[in-house]
């Protein structure tokens, strides 16, 4: 017979990965639902926090804490697949979280609804019901109420 | 308005080392025309092995081209199973998966009529008893469990039943 | 530096999935086509060197069954790079430039239907911190990188389905296509989206195939390509650059690689990506065309993707390398004098060679 035989396999490394020091206390921060930046060169503020400068490469500096709000920069309507943790149609967007110079890479919930979604939108971060210190300890982002405090920090911050 | 607050060395959590990062991806298995063939063979407990017309080495697996002179090889022939074995190490190490208990000895096999080596089992014998040299022949899974994978082959033993231990089967 | 050219290049066809043959029954007879255009032994070739990627093919070391198919035994001089064979080219390029021997074959293949879900893969290749634990969609970045242009008024839906129509249209000439038609832009539009604003059609297809080429040096190329009844493609330059990986930390919208690339390269080549008659671009999206026309510098009539480009056939590992064949071709068969490939690896654009080619005066 000149024909091929074929056959499923699955391929599956249960790997446990070292995250370097920065983005550690990073990943530490979401544990405890605070989102922590990172001052980069020049005094850029970077979140997610990056353990070296995208542009300089220079070694990243001091941590600032941040609201979890931000605005939608881009975005992209997509269907939920079955392993997405919302099962209505979503976004992926980038959200310059307030404060930041960079813009972060997360799904963004309107309930199903794109009409809702624009750059520009007013966003805060759903946490997950449990954190464990890692990326997914933020569901999403959705937007921000009319009835909340638009991203404000509170009074008495500094610059 | 401004929401960055610097953050002092004091109130920081303590960093994460790891995180978990599974992979998984199903795929698809495509043998490939060439060893189909023997796949087949070994599912209805058959060696078939395949000639190179360019140079005359004979292939068992046999992929679909010479990897030497890169013709199409000859139709598939019929070999005996049996061998000799080329070389050996003995496996100690217990690992996820495995499917005799160590120590085991894992050989590579100059099969009768071709011109590269398997590698399988040998077992029915003790690890020290195996030498360089040492005839063998395969051992066949029973025939509800043939299929067209090298595991139709359980392992091999020494072809001669005076070597064999008749402990150690697996 | 030295005249490095094309002297050959063959392609498979490009299949949605290929279920018959495995890598090195994919590309043997690819690479018998090549080497036999140009009346050589394998023995005559100096230096071989392939890209492809586990992750598509689902194994580790994947690539040395397809070393089969060029037959290691005797041993041979032999390099391979985990990623777009048009990165072997530059690999090649820069061992002749060396001197280390007149003759390099490189081949390409690519396997985009092994695995069973391609977002399965796609995430794999993303930074594991912050991206791949998401598991984003696809062509999530893409539609991103896509939506930012539409806001910055880059581009339009429309044009991009122009894109798309033009491509699979010239596709029709092209016996290698996997995917090809007459499309009216407003039944294009009519589509639906699987990552805003991109349409299914907007995607390059995966699927498999494989691709050689050989590059030979100075007079020894002029010798093989006469034998071939080609004129060689001469390689003036090749220029690769890379920016950030993480989306967020990027302007999606401007392709500063691209630029610099381009750059490099007029210096290397003397004439510039404006000064080319045809221009074949990697375009895994189709809203990759309009970004690399302006970061190119390509004016309006310049021929773009000829063949259809990777939106009509899209192998993987092996994209990239075609567009260096489909380049040299032109020239090959003097619909050119001058040519550009473009090659793109990682999320929305992150790495791109630029390689100017031209024909003998």
């Amino acid at each position: 017979m000149s024909t091929s035989l074929t056959a499923p396999y699955t391929t599956a490394f249960d790997f446990e990965r070292t995250v370097g020091p920065r983005i550690g206390v990073f990943l530490a921060g979401l544990r405890e639902r605070r989102l922590l930046g990172v001052r980069g060169s020049r005094g850029r503020v970077l979140c997610p926090v990056a353990e070296f400068d995208p542009v300089t490469a220079e070694a990243t500096g001091d941590y600032v804490e941040l609201d979890p709000v931000g605005t939608v920069t881009a975005w992209t309507w997509v269907d939920p697949r079955p392993a997405d943790p919302l099962d209505s149609p979503f976004a992926w967007a980038l959200v310059r979280i307030d404060g930041a110079d960079d813009s972060f890479f997360h799904r963004v919930d309107t309930g199903g609804d794109p009409s809702l979604l624009s750059s520009g939108l007013r966003v805060r971060v759903r946490w997950a019901a449990e954190t464990v210190g890692s990326i997914e300890d933020i569901v999403c982002f959705e937007p921000v109420t009319d009835d909340e405090p638009s991203g404000s920090a509170p009074s008495g911050s500094a610059p | 308005m401004s929401s960055v607050r610097p953050s002092t060395a004091t109130d920081l959590p303590a960093p994460v080392r790891t995180i978990s990062a599974p992979f998984h991806v199903d795929y698809t298995y495509v043998a490939g025309v060439g060893r189909s063939v023997y796949l087949r063979g070994m599912a209805e407990r058959r060696f078939l092995a395949r000639r190179c017309p360019g140079c005359g080495q004979v292939y068992f697996p046999a992929p679909q081209h010479c990897a030497r002179c890169l013709q199409v090889l000859d139709p598939p022939f019929e070999i005996p199973g049996t061998g000799a074995v080329s070389t050996f190490c003995i496996v100690n190490l217990p690992f996820p998966g495995q499917l005799v208990e160590p120590p085991y000895v894992v050989a590579y096999i100059n099969l009768d009529g071709t011109g590269n080596k398997l590698q399988h089992r040998v077992l029915e014998v003790a690890p020290g008893d195996v030498a360089v040299g040492m005839q063998v022949e395969p051992v066949w899974t029973d025939d509800d469990r043939l299929e067209p994978s090298l595991a139709s082959v359980r392992y091999f033993r020494p072809a001669d039943p005076a070597l064999r231990d008749g402990g150690h089967d697996a | 530096m030295r005249e490095v050219g094309v002297v050959a290049f063959a392609q498979s066809d490009c299949l949605a999935a290929n279920r018959g043959d495995d890598m090195a029954d994919i590309l043997a007879p690819v690479i018998a086509e090549a080497v036999a255009s140009l009346g050589i032994e394998r023995s005559d070739i100096d230096f071989f060197c392939s890209g492809s990627h586990d992750f598509h093919e689902g194994r580790t070391f994947a690539y040395i069954e397809s070393l089969d198919s060029v037959g290691a035994w005797p041993p041979i001089s032999e390099s391979h790079v985990e990623m777009d064979a048009a990165w072997a080219v530059n690999e090649a390029w820069s061992w002749l430039q060396l001197g280390e021997g007149d003759v390099a074959l490189v081949y390409g293949i690519g396997r985009g239907s092994l695995a069973t879900d391609p977002d399965q893969v796609s995430h794999t290749l993303l930074d594991p911190y912050y991206l791949a634990p998401l598991h984003p969609h696809r062509h999530a970045i893409a539609g991103l990188q896509a939506q930012a242009l539409l806001a910055a008024g880059v581009t339009t839906e429309a044009a991009l389905a122009q894109v798309v129509a033009r491509s699979l249209a010239a596709a029709l000439g092209n016996p290698h296509a996997q995917r090809s038609g007459s499309h009216a832009v407003h039944d294009l539009l009519a589509q639906p989206y699987v990552a805003s604003p991109l349409r299914a059609h907007d995607a390059a297809p995966l699927g498999d195939a494989a691709a050689v080429l050989v590059l030979a040096a100075g007079d020894r190329a002029r010798e093989l390509a006469a034998r071939a009844g080609r004129r060689p493609a001469w390689i003036r330059a090749m220029d690769h650059r890379m920016a950030t990986h993480y989306p967020g930390s990027r302007d999606l919208t401007r392709l500063e690689t691209v630029e610099v690339a381009a750059q490099r390269a007029t210096r290397m080549a003397g004439f510039a990506p404006a000064d080319v008659d045809v221009a074949e671009l990697h375009t895994e999206y189709s809203h990759a065309e309009p970004m690399l026309v302006q970061a190119l510098g390509l004016p309006v009539g310049t021929t773009l993707n000829p063949s259809g480009g990777p939106l009509a056939g899209n192998p993987t590992t092996a994209t990239g390398l075609i567009r260096l064949g489909e380049a040299a071709d032109r020239i090959a068969d003097g619909s050119a004098r001058r040519a550009l490939a473009h090659a793109t690896s990682g999320p929305a654009l992150q790495h791109n060679m630029v390689s100017l080619l031209e024909g003998e005066e």
